[in-house]
């Protein structure tokens, strides 16, 4: 029986504790039927990348209230790569200011959720995700 | 195998694609040297806690640990959030631990199996501990323990809940008690009441083993050495006393292997209804021309000829 479901991993780097968000974006995945892998607070680039790897995680998205993200984030995909973990996407979200929209799409980074973000563009994003990651193993 | 490898192919395991089932059937073969231990229980006992303090323990030891952490599935969406890894955080940059959330996905009984493919997985990768995690919220979350030779059952302190593992069938099923929070009141009569019921039951969950009532604080520490010589003790059990354990592995294997046929007459079932197999068979039922038993019948006799 095919029973594929897409698994997001949700957390936060360093020393950054507002994990409302994130909480809140984790339970409306689940409603959405997505599976997710939270994984809290205090994270560092290596302890994020390992769990995504273990857990097999479609996707990684962050929370950012932290001015730091754009650094954090690079960091991340850079290791992503270093790990032969190219194809585990990276989100984030949180207070991303517009101006750094370019940096991070650039760096590449898939989805940015800032301010004001649509729900539907988060689940599309997700759920694209996952079918790319499906499509390449099959 | 990496922890890369390890990790999709445990996906792949869970998604039920069967072009992986020879790889895994050769690494079934390949395993046997890993020691597992489940460990349940009601939510909020503290089993991640606890858990998080074995893998400290273990480690200290040198041994390499892999925990598979299950979580229900919401029944209306499909989705879920697997939260367990959270509190064994601190192991997660140590190359010597693996930890894999995996949600029940509704299994329809195919929890057993698949939690029995990524067993072997984990087995035949080398870790020598594998710990197997479940909220004894739902059946199949409880049964998946039946294929584990060393079951952990883990207690709130709150009285409510001696009563409930006797409704949800896990007296049976552990090995090892443990009370946790046991620096809360109503501790040691939740240890006393389970001492009772388990003096009781009609047979041992292993027979000749006795089974151990331990209060643990997982928050802190106490009570954790008691508790890893415990499941020590387990492992010495059987492996003093090979006939027995040859015995309960053949009615472990014979758990799982029962699963797996069921699940090959689902996965038949649904390509045979997809097909439009039953259609005409249904309309026969509704004019009461035909039964159900009938039908079924045939239906069976199609599909495994």
């Amino acid at each position: 029986m095919q029973n594929s479901t897409t698994r997001c991993i949700l957390g936060m780097v360093g020393t950054d504790v507002h994990s409302k968000g994130l909480k809140i974006i984790a339970q409306v995945l689940r409603d959405e039927g997505f599976e997710v892998i939270y994984a809290g607070d205090h994270h560092t680039v290596d302890s994020i990348v390992s769990a995504a790897i273990q857990e097999d995680a479609d996707l990684i998205g962050l929370s950012f209230s932290s001015t730091a993200y754009v650094d954090y984030t690079l960091e991340i995909v850079k290791a992503l790569h270093e790990r032969n973990a190219d194809d585990i996407a990276v989100m984030i979200g949180g207070q991303i200011h517009p101006d750094d929209h370019k940096i991070l799409y650039d760096g590449g980074v898939g989805g940015v959720f800032g301010p004001g973000f649509k729900m539907p563009d988060l689940f599309a994003f997700v759920r694209e995700c996952g079918a790319r990651r499906r499509a390449v193993n099959a | 195998m990496d922890v890369r490898e390890t990790a999709r192919l445990i996906s792949r395991v869970e998604s039920g694609d069967e072009a992986v089932r020879d790889r895994v059937k050769a690494l079934y073969r390949q395993g046997g040297r890993a020691r597992i231990v489940g460990i349940s229980g009601p939510p909020g006992a503290g089993k991640s806690t606890l858990v998080d303090q074995l893998i400290e323990r273990y480690r200290a030891r040198g041994l390499r640990v892999a925990i598979v952490a299950i979580d229900p599935s919401s029944p209306f969406s499909g989705g879920a959030v697997l939260g367990d890894r959270v509190r064994m955080a601190r192991h997660a940059t140590d190359r010597g631990v693996f930890i894999r959330s995996l949600a029940a996905r509704g299994a329809l009984g195919g929890l057993t199996a698949a939690t029995g493919d990524v067993l072997a997985i984990l087995d035949a990768a080398g870790w020598d501990i594998i710990l197997l995690e479940t909220v004894g919220v739902g059946q199949n979350e409880v049964e998946v323990m039946r294929i584990v030779p060393a079951v952990l059952l883990v207690q709130n302190p709150g009285d409510g809940d001696a009563v409930q593992s006797v409704k949800a069938g896990t007296l049976e099923i552990a090995h090892i008690f443990a009370v946790n929070k046991a620096d809360m009141a109503g501790a040691d009569k939740v240890a006393r009441n389970l001492q009772e019921m388990i003096a009781h039951k009609a047979r041992q969950t292993s027979e000749g083993w006795e089974e151990p009532v331990l209060l643990t604080e997982a928050s802190n520490g106490r009570g954790m050495d008691e508790l890893v010589a415990a499941i020590d003790a387990r492992f010495a059990f059987l492996d003093a006393n090979p006939d027995l354990a040859r015995r309960e592995e053949k009615t472990r294997l014979q758990a799982r292997i029962k699963e797996l046929v069921t699940q090959h007459i689902h996965r038949r079932i649904a390509t045979s209804v997809k097909n439009g197999g039953m259609a005409d068979l249904l309309d026969a039922v509704a004019d009461r021309v035909q039964d159900p038993h009938s039908v079924a019948e045939t239906l069976f006799r199609d599909i495994t000829a």
